[in-house]
């Protein structure tokens, strides 16, 4: 039943998960490239200053709004299915708890997401570090995590956004919401810049994971 | 239980968001610029000249209440204005009975200024080691930046490799002279663009401050000696043909000083009740002054400093801040408290609140109020469901009433 579910949520979402690692692998490629072009063509020495002391972010760029990209496409081919001509109905009518199923699905996105995030990520600090010490890497890591924080945070606002039966006020309201939580996060700040904040934001977004629940319950009574 | 938490979390998330940006579309409504006055101790009347500029035609007086057009200030302070005197064909060529050489003038002129977000910045610890005795007598950009952890290690950029040697003779060079590893604080001026070259100042394990630099790829030390009671908060090193001072040191209890030539001694300078991580420091240095400006958010202290760093003559003015002025303090009741992400004080990233409770407690009450009476008129509104809602807009005032307004539950 369970096994079921899963290769059923993995039909669903197979080809958006392979062209977003696609997606991730050819914007790391570029990235790399470039930094490998520019390293050439002027000093490796020039570059790091550039990097170090005037504080250039190599790796900024469209990678900013991949893990967002990647958040939105999953939980679009999750859950459009699922509640166009209402057919979360059945979904839910299986032999399960409401919760138990949602759960299992939102659950299996999320680590979908997570694999799909770590592949990225370990691509790029692989490739970085034939050109730069580990003091960039950590700086890279604490720079771009709240970029991936913004893309699970994303995915499970727009769970619940799908979830959720009224259309025409309530998901209006979450829109705005899930865009005003995420904005900041996508955004480029200077290097390092979340160095004492991330776990704060990691809480923060944490607390949009439990929004389904609410969007279940008014499903399940059927609040139009 | 778990719908309820949920629901919590959803009052949580949008009470954050709110707290964000409704105050931030307020101010962008209702603030008006406020700008600290410029302020220098003149060496022709011999008191302060200051500059508001919150005035609509820049507006300038002196201590006794003179107020003088910008062409005539200029007259005022004319070391700092020595070019556009110079322009105008009007630079006095003695001041206080002393010859003027525009030579002079200009070697001993010098402007830093120190901001809040300057101290303890964003850093990836990795510095470039500058050659101090270039070849060719330029100064260029190294290939080797060199970090310190439990050695001074040389990393190559372009091989992304340490640099034995380099690495060898430096970490010995620092250990001879008692280097405690790791480094602390590490400042230089890393920049080709200045007339020489003076390596870097770091501070180790045991809060002894090194002056570090390459001298014809061969290691410079010298443990500046600086007394067991000055612990470094902050660096600011930059090299003037002037050579009086290395730069400037915060301690960490917010004192500033200079890093004198004359063997590493610290002049401390005049500073107020600076805080380094809230205060604009400005210190200006011409022939015959320092002139030190620490600026809060709600006033200035100036003080003018002889050449033998003694108070000759110091300045005080407040303003109101924008939370004493109309707008802010309906902000101060409104919102009870506000949010923002970033700072003006820092580069980081964070969760900056401010609180307004006290103020704001009684317009809580009242959205408490308005809020409880208008679940009991829309009798479809779950009582129980929204306790929790009742309370958060108790704690958080417009921003939880709007919350649970939008995010209300049916029975």
């Amino acid at each position: 039943m369970i096994k079921a579910l899963l290769y059923k949520e993995w039909l669903k979402m197979r080809w958006g998960v392979l062209s977003m690692l696609l997606l991730f692998v050819i914007n790391i490629v570029y990235i790399i490239l470039q930094l490998d072009y520019t390293m050439r063509m002027y000093e490796a020495h020039q570059i790091w200053y550039n990097t170090f002391i005037r504080g250039m972010l190599f790796y900024s760029g469209t990678l900013v709004y991949l893990p967002f990209l990647s958040g939105l496409v999953i939980a679009i081919l999750q859950f459009y299915p699922e509640v166009s001509d209402n057919r979360l109905k059945l979904t839910l009518h299986l032999p399960m708890t409401e919760l138990g199923i949602t759960l299992l699905m939102i659950g299996f996105g999320t680590a979908i997401l997570i694999l799909t995030y770590w592949v990225a990520y370990a691509l790029l600090t692989l490739l970085t570090t034939i050109y730069f010490p580990m003091e960039l890497i950590f700086s890279m890591w604490i720079t771009s995590l709240p970029w991936f924080l913004g893309g699970l945070m994303v995915y499970w606002m727009v769970t619940a956004i799908f979830i959720e039966p009224a259309w025409k006020f309530r998901r209006i309201l979450l829109i705005i919401l899930a865009y005003f939580l995420v904005q900041p996060l996508i955004t480029v700040y200077n290097y390092n810049a979340f160095a004492h904040s991330l776990t704060k934001f990691f809480i923060l977004s944490l607390l949009t994971f439990p929004l389904f629940f609410i969007s279940l319950d008014r499903f399940r009574k059927g609040v139009y | 239980m778990r719908l309820q938490v949920s629901r919590i979390f959803l009052m949580i998330l949008s009470v954050y968001v709110m707290a964000i940006f409704i105050p931030r579309l307020y101010w962008m409504v209702f603030d008006e610029g406020i700008r600290a006055p410029f302020v220098q101790y003149s060496s022709v009347i011999d008191q302060f000249i200051v500059m508001d500029f919150n005035r609509k035609d820049i507006y300038t007086y002196d201590e006794d209440g003179n107020t003088y057009t910008m062409k005539e200030s200029d007259e005022l302070l004319p070391l700092f204005n020595y070019r556009r005197l110079a322009a105008r064909g009007i630079m006095p060529d003695s001041l206080k009975g002393q010859p003027i050489k525009v030579e002079e003038v200009r070697k001993n002129n010098f402007y830093i200024r120190i901001r809040p977000y300057n101290v303890q910045p964003p850093e990836i610890r990795l510095y470039p080691l500058l050659e101090s005795k270039p070849e060719r007598g330029q100064l260029a950009l190294p290939e080797n930046y060199f970090r310190i952890n439990e050695r001074m290690e040389f990393i190559n950029a372009g091989a992304n490799v340490i640099q034995p040697e380099l690495t060898q003779s430096f970490t010995n060079a620092l250990q001879e002279n008692g280097f405690a590893f790791p480094a602390k604080t590490v400042a230089g001026n890393p920049s080709t663009k200045k007339p020489f070259d003076e390596g870097y100042f770091i501070a180790d394990q045991k809060d002894d401050l090194y002056h570090v630099k390459m001298i014809e790829g061969k290691p410079y030390v010298r443990n500046t000696r600086i007394p067991d009671s000055i612990v470094v908060k902050e660096l600011f090193i930059s090299e003037r043909t002037l050579k009086e001072f290395y730069g400037v040191l915060i301690s960490q209890n917010n004192h500033l000083y200079f890093i004198m030539y004359d063997d590493y001694r610290l002049q401390k300078i005049a500073s107020g009740n600076y805080n380094a991580h809230r205060d604009n420091v400005l210190i200006l240095g011409n022939l015959f002054y320092r002139n030190i400006s620490i600026i809060k958010d709600d006033h200035i202290n100036v003080y003018a400093l002889n050449r033998n760093y003694e108070i000759i003559d110091s300045y005080q003015q407040s303003w109101q801040t924008r939370y004493q002025k109309k707008a802010g303090v309906v902000s101060r009741y409104l919102f009870p408290f506000t949010l923002t992400l970033q700072s003006d004080k820092t580069r980081f990233v964070d969760l900056y609140f401010r609180f307004n409770l006290q103020t704001a407690l009684w317009v809580n009450i009242v959205f408490f109020i308005v809020l409880a009476s208008w679940i009991g008129y829309k009798y479809n509104v779950a009582w129980k469901q929204m306790i929790p809602h009742l309370l958060i807009t108790l704690m958080t005032g417009i921003f939880g009433f709007i919350a649970a307004l939008i995010f209300s539950e049916k029975s």
